[in-house]
């Protein structure tokens, strides 16, 4: 026997295999898959809801024309970005695409289509919110009738700075994985093509 | 015969009925595979149900787009690729290619180990220190799988494919040299 042989032989030899799970655990198996998606979606969906609904509630309650504008741009951003998230966050499914397609190709598949949402996040996920947000951190300087308080021009110019700064590092963050998934990218690339 | 069975197209059958005709035949080398994935025993047994259940659901959309074989090794890989990836996240190492490793790990615990279980486990140790790539063309040419249908299945270029399998060789037959010369 050559050792190719007995290495086959050995490798399949195998008396461990367990009997093949019947078909109602497997349908089981399915649905807690299934509902555990709905589920998640589902959180998703109430996480931006309870977000439009704080933005609203707020905006009803403080009678200044400039920061009910404001809301109802950030609301409304908040929308678009949830909207967005969720058509172009849905990831191939195993089921569904993983027969059809070679490893490598359902793997790239999957890589580049997280790589474009990351890539233009920019588009569809900060500039919804940049209206409402210019309109809200804004108002101290652009709305005459709007109360001053105890603010010093200092806390008026920390607010905006700091949304900026979050905005920047959601940017910058999102760039970078996006670069790394381009290099997981390349490295598939130059398996198929070498 | 098992080749006519690969080309069958079960578009005929009932999703039920075609996935257990499929699980019948690969229902040994979707655990091995889950083996080759997975290092924990805990998790093996989680993976292959994985795999079977994305095999059952997938039979609601085969419609014979290849063979029955690459299908089912498709879906395999792909499910352990992802769950490989989901507990790489939590416990990091560092993967090799097949041209870094010379020689089969010795497995300390031998004394009450059969020839056979011995040469497996060193298999098994190697496999799962393999790149992804490297350990799918490893784990397909294990189930005797020919080039053709393991770069069916990958998704390699043919060169990338026999340059794999010669190296997987080598360190086999090096692996029985050094059994011989003991």
């Amino acid at each position: 026997m050559t050792p190719e042989e007995a290495t086959l032989n050995s490798w399949k030899d195998d008396s461990a295999i367990a009997s093949l799970p019947p078909i109602t655990e497997l349908r089981e198996r399915s649905a807690r898959f299934t509902r555990e998606i709905r589920r998640r979606n589902f959180l998703e969906y109430v996480g931006g809801g309870l977000a439009i609904l704080v933005i609203a509630v707020v905006a009803w309650l403080v009678p200044i024309d400039s920061l009910r504008i404001g809301a109802a741009l950030l609301a409304g951003g908040v929308g678009i970005a949830l909207w967005q998230l969720r058509s172009r966050g849905t990831p191939l499914s195993p089921p569904l695409n993983s027969g059809q397609l070679p490893i490598l190709d359902y793997q790239r598949q999957e890589l580049v289509r997280q790589k474009d949402v990351l890539r233009s996040s920019t588009i569809w996920y900060l500039l919804p919110l940049i209206p409402g947000l210019f309109v809200l951190l804004g108002m101290p300087f652009i709305d005459p009738n709007w109360p001053k308080g105890d603010d010093t021009l200092l806390d008026q110019l920390v607010r905006p700075a700091f949304v900026i700064v979050v905005l920047v590092a959601v940017y910058r963050f999102n760039k970078k994985a996006a670069r790394k998934l381009q290099s997981e990218i390349d490295e598939i690339d130059a398996l198929r093509y070498s | 015969m098992a080749q006519d069975k690969n080309r069958l197209k079960p578009t005929s059958l009932s999703q039920d009925d075609a996935y257990h005709l499929a699980a019948k035949e690969y229902g040994g080398a979707i655990e091995r595979l889950a083996r080759g994935y997975e290092a924990d025993q805990s998790q093996v047994q989680d993976l292959v149900q994985d795999i079977h259940t994305a095999l059952w659901r997938s039979f609601e959309y085969f419609e014979g787009q290849c063979s029955v074989r690459s299908w089912v090794y498709r879906i395999g890989h792909n499910v352990a690729v992802s769950h490989i990836k989901a507990s790489r996240r939590a416990k990091p190492g560092v993967l090799v290619g097949l041209e870094t490793i010379t020689e089969l790990p010795s497995i300390d615990d031998q004394s009450k180990a059969t020839e056979e279980s011995q040469l497996r486990s060193r298999l098994l140790a190697t496999i799962h220190r393999l790149k992804p790539a490297d350990r799918q063309v490893m784990l397909l040419y294990l189930e005797e799988l020919t080039a053709e249908e393991i770069g069916d299945v990958t998704g390699l270029s043919a060169g990338a494919v026999s340059t794999r399998i010669h190296r997987v060789k080598v360190l086999l037959a090096e692996a029985f040299t050094k059994e011989g010369d003991k």
